[in-house]
């Protein structure tokens, strides 16, 4: 293995002075970090099987090199257990396609970030909440994982908060925001193999969502519950409808899902369901004048506007606890369409 | 132990060095008889702050010519469009506005 060629920083051994001196340096997200020492730095590295000059991506505004080196002292200092590694590489490899549109993520007034979701064995492995609370605290792997890449936002794209990420409010999902899909309770196709993986196959997904929005639809009928949930998603506000572009993730409960099931229904036909529910006529949005110009300014009073292009662009995830009470919808950014890779 | 009765730790720097040179280019220096681009990403503030820059610009600085380009709102820059900018341009604005 080559060398680490990370300058090497210093800090007092105690670990309430060290966190400050990291912290007042502005490589943290203002939570507690682990100092990356270079014996974390290089199980991390151990653990993904990477020299530590391997270039995974290239990260907006800033244009700095992902090396495995610069992730794994990201992932050290965020939490990770070494054997996250892999996951954490994979999501860094997510955002950084270009249909993500990372830079559009990084700096914009939007409170959008990075939504991750873990599909295959790994989450077994690795003990990744798909269940109860899984968008919630509690669970080492989601909270660390999804902390790693929001750290390598900040630390290797140049993207502090305020400065440069300029969220107008942000939103707590941009400390972390990482869970794994319920498989194995759920009645249809897991999202990877709707993609044309393998079962076995681990992936993580990236989404750019703009926070949760709770549903209660405690309905017994399929089509009570996508006309509660329709009704939250088609929000005239949300950015989808400005361009009519993107990936709205709606997170049913097993327990919703096997209503569904029970009564025939795909997850094709509740993603079509959904997608007729959230067109909302042109006349329904006010026509004074806006700061930008949004795809639908010159629609005739009943012409429909978009959430999304099509059905098939709405993600739908089982994961959470098995009633079927709540579902929660994650609205999308707009010009950013979902990532997924495998992980290796 | 670092300093008299002053343990300490190393770690690494988890900042990356930009290495991506062709964000840095030398400034343009004086604007007389330049071409300044224009990138605006369909914001309505941008059409007013934009029509005073240029009138700033051609007045008071002698510009060319400024030329605009459009990219769609919140999306990256279309594949080619900054390639065409720098051919075309002397230098170039982000002109976002929002």
């Amino acid at each position: 293995m080559s060398g680490l060629v990370s300058a090497r920083l210093k800090a007092a051994d105690d670990f309430g002075a060290a966190f400050t001196d990291m912290y007042d340096r502005g490589f943290t997200d203002g939570l507690p970090v682990i100092p990356p020492t270079e014996p974390a730095v290089r199980a991390m590295l151990d653990a993904g099987g990477m020299r530590p000059d391997e270039l995974i991506g290239v990260i907006p505004p800033e244009g700095g090199p992902a090396t495995a080196e610069k992730v794994a002292i990201n992932a050290v200092m965020s939490g990770c257990l070494p054997e996250y590694f892999p996951v954490v590489v994979a999501g860094m490899r997510a955002i950084t396609e270009p249909k993500f549109n990372l830079l559009g993520l990084q700096t914009t007034t939007n409170p959008v970030s990075p939504v991750l979701i873990v599909n295959g064995p790994i989450r077994t492995q690795l003990k990744i909440n798909s269940g109860r609370g899984c968008l919630g605290p509690g669970s080492r792997a989601n909270a660390t994982i999804g902390r790693a890449i929001r750290l390598c936002m900040l630390n290797i794209g140049g993207c502090p908060p305020g400065d440069v990420d300029k969220a107008i409010h942000g939103m707590p999902g941009k400390f972390t925001f990482c869970f794994g899909e319920a498989e194995e309770e759920s009645a249809w196709d897991p999202f990877h193999v709707e993609n044309g993986f393998a079962r076995e196959t681990s992936t993580v997904t990236a989404v750019g969502g703009q926070g949760t929005q709770n549903v209660y639809a405690a309905f017994l009928d399929p089509l009570d519950v996508v006309t509660m949930v329709a009704d939250a998603m088609a929000c005239y506000g949300s950015n989808g409808y400005l361009r009519a572009v993107g990936n709205p993730l709606v997170v049913f409960s097993p327990g919703h899902a096997k209503i569904f099931a029970d009564a025939g229904w795909s997850k094709q036909r509740v993603k079509t369901e959904l997608f007729e529910r959230t067109k909302i006529p042109r006349g329904r949005i006010p026509r004074s004048r806006q700061l930008s110009e949004p795809v639908y300014t010159n629609f005739a009073d009943d012409e429909m506007c978009l959430l999304c292009p099509d059905a098939d662009s709405i993600i739908i995830i089982v994961a959470g606890g098995p009633e079927a009470y709540h579902v929660t919808c994650i609205p999308n950014f707009g010009t950013t369409l979902y990532s997924m890779k495998e992980i290796k | 132990m670092d300093t008299k009765n002053q343990r300490t730790i190393e770690y690494l720097d988890p900042v990356s060095p930009n290495t991506d040179k062709k964000l840095f280019v030398p400034a343009v220096g004086d604007l007389k008889g330049k071409t300044i681009g224009f990138l605006t990403n369909g914001w309505a503030s941008y059409n007013a702050m934009g029509a005073r820059i240029e009138e700033v610009f051609r007045d008071r600085y002698g510009i060319k010519e400024m030329r605009t380009y459009s990219i769609p709102t919140s999306c990256a820059p279309p594949e080619g469009l900054l390639e065409r900018v720098a051919q075309e341009c002397d230098a170039a604005v982000v002109g976002m506005a929002n």
